[in-house]
């Protein structure tokens, strides 16, 4: 967002980073519509709609934004401002302020601090940040975790800012990147004594360079007892290798640390998520373990998950990457997210599996294993099989124990998937489709209606492109179909 | 005159391309555009008055007569808060449905002849068989229902997507 203008009306008009265009020639079916129809066109749509209008052209993007719209949903704007990426960056005081009063915005407990505000860059100039978070913090009484992650704290004397943040209580604080500051964490975090989840991403070169003059970094976290999670970023990070960690930790994240010693001091550690598993790892207490990426084929090749055993307790395992053809065998483990299944699995207790790709190996493994009762199929990152590869593997998707078929990756499956899916998966109790596809046609619809009936496995279909209104009618009367439209409802499950 | 006597009266609509429709000034008065005409006119003798509408042709005004018609008995209610407005967005009355289910083109026409004649049942009605076309689809699908130019650079189209990614998010 540019910037927020005050029209004659003294109503304030949110203007995309596209500009202002002239939204009164508007044009649909190539009939020039006025702006005042078109907006109470406009205000019969959720939020979500709204902002598919405004991707259509740049006239409707400026009146798709236009504060009457969005003034009537104040969650939502809420959200608009302090959630969007571009809004964050440009805010009027007065339009945060009366925005934050409204009284939906009463029971929020999450707070971002915009960035930007009146043209500002407060986040610069520590008495102009805190004298901005003195007003808005107060307006939302039930606030507990502050979002200060846009902060460039380069200036700012972190222990003393720390100390200010304190006042709020905050029990969830995202501080961002902290860099050049040699005694950043043991002099400030320290002072936060409330904080039990703690999110911060060390950029330090300073830091760097003291470590490599032999100066011993072991910030320790023992003055603030009440922190149980902490997650941390940043190549700083990757230095800090020794015991930093408090006894009443017991979910880490780190990104980037090469040697993980001072984990295994956490005696009640039971979640864990990384970006790289450690070569030398060991925890007895975790039951929670989330490998979200390896860039380097090397050390996904490295990392041997037939060594799972030694979490006894680990019940959930969430992989991005997996070395091909690895076995990967727990008698623990009842909840695996893998990108895709190459190797033989030796899970007898698994009971969830998530997949972006469902393989032959995986309907090999569903069809010998009687436990799995839920299988979802989610968006990776950037592996997503192509519409022809989910065709093929929908199709062969065969199993025994399976009575929950999640889609969960924008894919609507086509009627005939669906029977074929019924077919080969004769305990399947339920199939829910979040899909964003275009949906079915008339034709499909029709064979649905005709077919789908109180022998079928429930259905939900959720966020697929409006049927027809005789088909809405119709499957009002189907038992075993829940038809959900994308309306803004939606939005509370993000 | 009594209200009672000036509604039963009878007015003469006047199309844009000259057509005249003589309908009883209760069904005219639906329109607040038309009110204000006749009540600037004065409808004390029995002259039936007649009403130019030089941005309404004949066919739109004919089906807004019989909608009028349709309707003039209806008792208005106040139906502006959110959840009423969602609802009422899925419960459109058939023989309401079976008048906007014309062409598109009809349907835009009608929007424009009730903002101008001021018809709120009316505009209400055709703007959310509009929005009930929006509903659902993706921003594709609209400019392909609605025949919209679409005017971004592949660099603007980008910078709106990232700017809506927070409503995508799963």
């Amino acid at each position: 967002m540019e910037c927020m203008h005050i029209n004659n009306d003294k109503k304030p008009i949110l203007i995309g980073t596209i500009g202002m265009h002239n939204e009164d020639l508007i044009r649909l079916c190539g009939k020039i519509i006025p702006r005042d129809p078109m907006l109470l066109i406009l205000s019969y749509l959720p939020p979500k709609n709204l902002l598919q209008i405004a991707r259509t052209c740049k006239a409707l993007h400026t009146l798709a934004l236009d504060w009457s719209l969005w003034q009537r949903l104040p969650d939502y704007l809420y959200r608009y401002y302090f959630k969007h990426k571009g809004l964050l960056m440009f805010c009027a005081m007065d339009v945060v302020c009366s925005v934050l009063k409204q009284p939906s915005c009463s029971h929020l407990v999450e707070f971002r601090m915009p960035v930007i505000v009146d043209n500002r860059k407060l986040y610069t100039v520590q008495k102009d940040y805190e004298a901005y978070l003195d007003i808005l913090v107060p307006l939302l009484p039930r606030v507990t975790s502050l979002d200060l992650s846009k902060c460039y704290y380069m200036d700012f004397e972190l222990p003393l800012f720390c100390a200010y943040i304190q006042r709020f209580q905050p029990k969830v604080l995202n501080m961002g990147q902290i860099f050049n500051h040699a005694d950043y964490l043991t002099n400030s975090v320290e002072k936060l004594t409330t904080a039990t989840v703690l999110r911060v991403s060390i950029c330090s070169p300073s830091l760097i360079e003291l470590y490599a003059w032999g100066v011993p970094i072991q910030p320790t976290l023992d003055q603030c007892p009440k922190l149980r999670t902490l997650m941390l970023g940043g190549e700083g990070v990757a230095i800090l290798d020794t015991a930093i960690w408090s006894a009443s930790l017991t979910k880490i994240g780190v990104d980037a640390i090469l040697t993980y010693d001072a984990v295994v001091l956490c005696p009640q550690l039971t979640e864990f998520s990384t970006l790289l598993w450690p070569v030398q790892f060991q925890c007895k207490t975790l039951t929670h373990v989330s490998i979200k990426r390896a860039e380097n084929k090397e050390l996904v090749n490295s990392f041997r998950v037939d060594t799972l055993h030694e979490f006894p307790l680990l019940t959930t395992l969430h992989l991005h990457e997996v070395a091909k053809h690895q076995t990967i065998s727990s008698h623990s483990l009842l909840h695996l997210s893998i990108a895709r299944v190459e190797g033989p699995l030796v899970l007898p207790q698994l009971l969830t599996i998530r997949v972006c790709q469902a393989t032959s190996k995986l309907s090999e493994f569903l069809l010998s294993c009687g436990t799995v009762h839920t299988v979802e199929l989610y968006e990776g990152n950037g592996r997503n099989p192509s519409r022809h590869e989910l065709k093929q593997n929908y199709l062969t998707l065969s199993s025994r124990s399976v009575q929950r078929i999640n889609f969960k990756n924008r894919y609507t499956p086509t009627l005939r998937q669906l029977r074929n899916l019924c077919a080969n998966n004769r305990g399947l109790v339920r199939i829910h489709v979040f899909g964003c596809g275009r949906g079915w046609d008339a034709y499909e619809w029709n064979k649905f209606l005709n077919t789908w009936n109180d022998d079928s496995p429930f259905l939900v279909l959720r966020n697929m492109a409006e049927p027809p209104t005789y088909v809405r009618n119709a499957l009002r009367s189907i038992r075993q179909v829940h038809f959900l439209s994308r309306d803004y409802d939606d939005l509370d499950d993000l | 005159m009594t209200e009672e006597n000036t509604d039963t009266q009878m007015v003469k609509l006047c199309s844009s391309d000259d057509r005249e429709f003589e309908v009883e000034a209760k069904v005219a008065k639906m329109s607040v555009t038309i009110r204000n005409m006749l009540e600037d006119l004065g409808l004390d003798n029995d002259e039936v008055p007649n009403i130019p509408l030089p941005n309404v042709n004949s066919q739109i005004l004919e089906m807004v007569i019989n909608y009028c018609k349709h309707h003039k008995d209806d008792v208005v209610l106040a139906t502006d808060d959110e959840t009423t407005r969602e609802r009422a967005l899925e419960d459109i009355d058939p023989w309401d449905q079976k008048f906007v289910g014309a062409d598109q083109g009809t349907l835009f026409e009608l929007i424009l002849a009730a903002n101008y004649l001021d018809i709120k049942s009316l505009l209400d009605l055709t703007c959310k068989t509009v929005a009930n076309m929006i509903k659902g689809k993706d921003a594709e699908e609209i400019r392909k229902t609605f025949n919209i130019q679409n005017d971004f650079t592949k660099e603007e189209e980008e910078q709106v997507r990232k700017e809506n990614e927070w409503c995508e998010e799963k």
